[in-house]
């Protein structure tokens, strides 16, 4: 037991941990930032499903089936801890790092298995909170369940993770497995599975409208369907608003039973996987290219991003976006605009009619706040740093490259979405150079603000690659600064700019502001990032 | 003609000293070993020729350039290898050396040229197309020592050149050392493997705690003794 909670402890640590370089110690006042960001964060997660939950009770309990919201809030927590999940079961799980190290030391298969799972389950009741306890606590609210509720949903909710647990381990092991196989294809697969994922999830949600008007109409047929098909979610729900105690036993067994042959298998050692870094490939002699420093820089940058889909697809997902929404506007026409007010309430979704050139802008530069390589990529460079600091490239040099490589992808994305939209859609030419220079701005500056971000907080220190590129601190203050920045616009021009300003000047007083803002911030970099650079 | 000179160098982390007032003077044509126990400084020191390491007094210059005012122009005549290569694993070796090519702007005739020689030194042309990521610790080794090959430095550091070299790549890299000196650079090297010191180095350095114990032509540090023996009487006065 004692090495269990060691190893549970070390890998917990490694995943949560926030330290500078050289294990510094980091200042308290990032300490606060870095907590106030998870605090909007979880704020954003509990406004999101608790109003889902709201919604949802308040229309399904005249129809006696409230226990559809909880079923709903189970299945979309166990979705969420599933895809964060899967893709870090291969890193953790079937090819960590340490595997030869820690096969080493006196430890059994069965511990060191048991705290991989451990550790990765510690994580997922975290995600699965984020989602429960708004959605249960908006139905505690409106339905006023007796007390047997609340111990069983205790117990649920510590066993019902288990069950994507299990599932993202079995998914994991096939994709580790393929990978081995199909080395060469491995990143390909990785990214066309990511990219479907995405489409999948981008579908839902564009018709999510639809899904709700049908739960409302067809009720008890969708219950049906729920029940049949999504059993551990529907005994979840029954057994908390039924107090059935058929249904809490089957729940149980639906999440400890997988879980508990994963661990058997992982213990015996059924899940070995072969390495695939025994792949070799002949090597045929080809006149080399030449390339400016900055250039070399640049193409080093690109190998590596798409040598790692998950950093492929956190920092390129915008790039995929903007182009997705382009092409569902010109589709759509101006439906669009109904399309993208949605979830708002009726007459805020009327008074938004007439503004499609406004809200084309603030999705395109949301969209770019979501294109940001330059985040992670001082992290990344890891323990193989000393090769840019022991060459005779200079640090802006460095910087230059790593920057070119995100402007490669925001560049061509805002031209193409800007072709599509103007093509599409009736848009003036004042329209089509605000929804072209806006996002170009606003991508060059959050790229900048990644880049410093990372240069301020770097972590070096890492047994995963995904952890820097998911869970770093500089990834998490330039995509939170940058929809608090955007938000800032926002409702600077609906409540402030336009009694002074027409939509056309704010925009490009707002574009000169960024563009001004950016030469200032490429200049801090210049100056205290190099500083910084050249003290790691 | 001094190819490296380090002045009065000293180096602390948060006050606490891990080299005090080292000087050393490295000729062309030299190549200079630099022994000392775990933790003594040997890596802090190469790391700040290499000008990765900011140093907090002392001068280094080499040929005759201030690594603190031009690191780039220093960078450029100098090779440096860690003791643990950990290279760009989703490169393949080509691309890395490419890579290292361009950084330092070799002339695209002269990088194919030097790739290709040294490649076949090292026994690596058919793996060059390889992901680094499958490469052994000694191919990874071996691949760094050709990409610090590629533009023909004037001052090579190496921290345990050895560690992981087959026998005929250890002999072939002493080889390569000895031709590189003979054309007019000079090797700083680190290393635990006293025997290969006294064979291989014209001169030697022993640290201790940060501070320079010994420095000298190896017969004169050795005297009648062998090098083991000079280094463990040092470290022993040092316990004692």
């Amino acid at each position: 037991m004692r090495e269990l909670s060691l190893l549970i402890r070390l890998r917990l640590r490694g995943a949560l941990q926030i330290k500078g370089r050289r294990g510094k110690k980091i200042a308290g006042w990032k300490k606060v930032l870095f907590a106030l960001l998870m605090v909007y964060l979880v704020g954003v997660m509990a406004f999101l499903f608790g109003g889902m939950s709201y919604a949802l009770v308040s229309q399904l309990k005249d129809l006696g089936l409230s226990w559809l919201a909880l079923a709903l809030g189970a299945f979309l927590a166990a979705a969420l801890c599933f895809i964060l999940t899967v893709f870090s079961t291969q890193s953790q799980i079937f090819q960590a790092r340490d595997n030869d190290q820690l096969l080493s030391l006196p430890l059994t298969a069965g511990q060191i298995a048991a705290s991989r799972l451990l550790s990765m389950l510690a994580l997922e009741y975290l995600y699965n909170f984020v989602v429960m306890i708004p959605t249960v606590g908006v139905y505690c609210w409106l339905m006023r369940p007796g007390w047997v509720f609340y111990p069983m949903l205790l117990l649920l909710s510590l066993l019902l993770p288990l069950l994507p647990l299990s599932l993202a381990g079995a998914v994991g092991y096939l994709f580790a497995l393929v990978s081995s196989r199909f080395a060469r294809l491995k990143n390909l697969i990785v990214i066309l599975l990511s990219v479907g994922a995405f489409c999948l999830y981008f579908y839902f949600c564009m018709n999510l409208n639809q899904y709700m008007f049908l739960l409302l109409q067809r009720g008890e047929s969708l219950a049906g369907v729920f029940r049949k098909s999504l059993p551990p979610f529907y005994h979840f729900a029954a057994a908390l608003e039924q107090g059935a105690w058929g249904s809490f036993v089957i729940c149980a067994l639906w999440s400890v039973v997988p879980a508990a042959l994963l661990y058997f298998l992982l213990a015996k050692g059924f899940f070995r996987v072969g390495s695939a870094s025994g792949v070799k490939t002949p090597y045929k002699r080809r006149p080399l290219r030449e390339s400016s420093p900055w250039a070399a820089v640049l193409k080093k940058e690109a190998a590596r991003l798409v040598s790692m889909p998950t950093y492929l697809f956190n920092s390129s997902v915008g790039a995929f976006l903007m182009v997705i929404l382009a092409a569902m506007a010109a589709l759509k026409g101006e439906g669009v605009v109904s399309l993208m007010a949605m979830d708002l309430p009726a007459e805020a979704s009327a008074a938004l009619e007439g503004l499609l050139s406004q809200l084309l802008t603030a999705a395109l530069c949301f969209c770019s706040l979501m294109i940001c390589t330059t985040a992670p990529s001082v992290s990344l460079e890891g323990d193989k740093l000393w090769i840019m600091r022991s060459s005779p490239i200079a640090p802006r040099q460095v910087f230059a490259g790593k920057l070119a490589l995100d402007l490669a992808l925001l560049f061509p994305s805002v031209a193409v979405s800007a072709v599509i939209l103007s093509l599409s859609l009736p848009l003036r030419w004042a329209d089509i150079a605000c929804l072209t220079a806006a996002p170009l701005c606003f991508g060059l500056f959050m790229a900048l603000v990644g880049l410093y971000a990372n240069l301020c907080l770097p972590r070096f220190d890492y047994a995963s690659d995904t952890a820097v590129v998911k869970q770093s601190a500089s990834v998490m203050v330039s995509t939170l600064g940058g929809m608090g920045l955007l938000a800032l616009f926002i409702g600077g021009y609906l409540l402030l700019g336009r009694k002074f300003l027409s939509y056309y000047q704010f925009c490009g007083a707002s574009c000169l502001i960024l563009s001004a803002a950016c030469g200032l911030l490429w200049r801090l970099i210049c100056t205290d990032g190099v500083r910084r650079y050249e003290e790691f | 003609m001094s190819v490296l000179q380090i002045s009065h160098y000293s180096k602390d982390y948060n006050g606490k000293k891990a080299v005090e007032d080292l000087s050393l003077d490295i000729q062309a044509g030299e190549i200079y070993g630099f022994i000392g126990h775990n933790g003594a400084g040997k890596t802090t020191t190469i790391k700040a020729v290499a000008g990765i390491l900011p140093f907090t007094q002392g001068e280094i210059l080499v040929d005759g350039v201030s690594v603190r005012q031009d690191p780039i122009a220093c960078k450029r005549k100098i090779a440096y290898i860690p003791d643990n290569p950990d290279l760009y694993e989703f490169l393949s070796g080509i691309k890395y050396l490419n890579f290292i090519a361009d950084l330092f702007r070799v002339p695209k005739k002269q990088r194919e040229e030097r790739i290709h020689q040294y490649a076949e030194i090292f026994g690596m042309t058919g793996d060059l197309g390889s992901s680094i990521g499958a490469y052994s610790h000694g191919m990874k080794q071996k691949l760094s020592l050709i990409a610090a090959l590629i533009h023909e430095p004037k001052l090579m550091l190496l921290d345990e050149p050895f560690v992981g070299l087959d026998p005929k790549a250890a002999h072939d890299l002493k080889q390569i050392m000895r031709r590189l000196c003979d054309g007019g650079g000079a090797i700083f090297f680190s290393t635990h493997v006293l025997e290969v010191a006294e064979k291989l180095c014209d001169k030697v350095a022993i640290i201790k705690n940060g501070k320079l114990a010994a420095s000298g032509p190896m017969d004169q540090v050795r005297g009648d003794e062998s090098l083991e023996q000079v280094f463990l009487e040092l470290v022993d006065d040092e316990r004692a």
